[in-house]
């Protein structure tokens, strides 16, 4: 599925930011990775369990936790979403299932683009 | 000798990736951790960090009520803010508390770096700008 965005959209990623994240290491790097992409599908699920059972507390933490390490790896888009929702009003229970599938889309199109910068990388070179 | 810090963040999988981040600075060693403003006060009452990397945003005890307790029990205290929000607002009222330093989530190393060097040095620098639309 394609994330909702337009052109007018900021970038999936901060090139910047992600040029930090070269320095900690390959390992090191692909450690922290390999915890971000097990721990935002979880996370999502967790949204949308909020959204379900209409918890703006739950919503806001979660929300506010996701945004801390995503915006750690440079993932602006997702970051600027999640940010939204943290700070919006709540979304009607009906749409909880529309609103987990667009950030799914929307991190597994980041996620992708983060593999494509990973190949620009001189350090994580194999 | 390396200069000593303390990470101050409910989310571990953040923590983790500061410390590895600043583990790269020659002159700067991340000590120990703390994942609330509780724990964080406590650990500062046993042993003093050469510096101190605050999350403003935690469940009970936030960053902002937390620093200005660590301000008025151990003044002197060298403390970085981070937050994902870096509104003027914020600025100021972190500013009345004592903090030397705020930098976003978003910082890249360098920032992370200036901030830090700022501070150790006996600075001020915050990166904060008007709120966003």
């Amino acid at each position: 599925m394609q994330p909702t965005t337009t052109p007018a959209d900021p970038p999936l990623l901060d090139a910047n930011k992600l040029g930090s994240l070269a320095v900690i290491g390959y390992p090191d790097y692909l450690e922290l990775l390999g915890d971000l992409v097990r721990e935002v599908p979880e996370q999502l699920t967790k949204l949308k369990r909020a959204i379900e059972q209409q918890s703006k507390d739950d919503l806001k933490t979660t929300a506010h936790s996701m945004l801390g390490i995503l915006a750690y790896f440079g993932c602006l888009a997702m970051a600027r979403r999640l940010a939204a929702l943290e700070h919006g009003e709540l979304p009607p229970a009906s749409q909880a299932a529309a609103v987990e599938l667009d950030l799914r889309g929307l991190w597994e199109a980041s996620l992708a683009a983060i593999k494509e910068w990973e190949k620009s990388v001189p350090e994580f070179a194999v | 000798m390396k200069h000593s810090v303390l990470l101050v963040d409910d989310h571990q999988l953040f923590r983790r990736g500061l410390r590895m981040l600043i583990n790269t600075f020659e002159d700067f060693e991340v000590v120990d951790e703390a994942t609330s403003g509780d724990e964080f006060l406590s650990k500062l009452g046993r042993s003093r960090p050469d510096l101190v990397m605050l999350d403003i945003a935690m469940p009970g005890m936030d960053g902002i009520e937390a620093a200005g307790l660590a301000m008025a029990r151990y003044p002197g205290t060298k403390i970085i803010t981070i937050s994902m929000y870096r509104d003027l607002a914020r600025c100021d009222k972190l500013k009345t508390t004592g903090v030397k330093a705020f930098i976003p989530k978003t910082a890249d190393i360098s920032e992370v770096r200036t901030a830090m060097e700022t501070v150790l040095a006996g600075g001020s620098y915050f990166a904060c700008r008007q709120a966003e639309p």
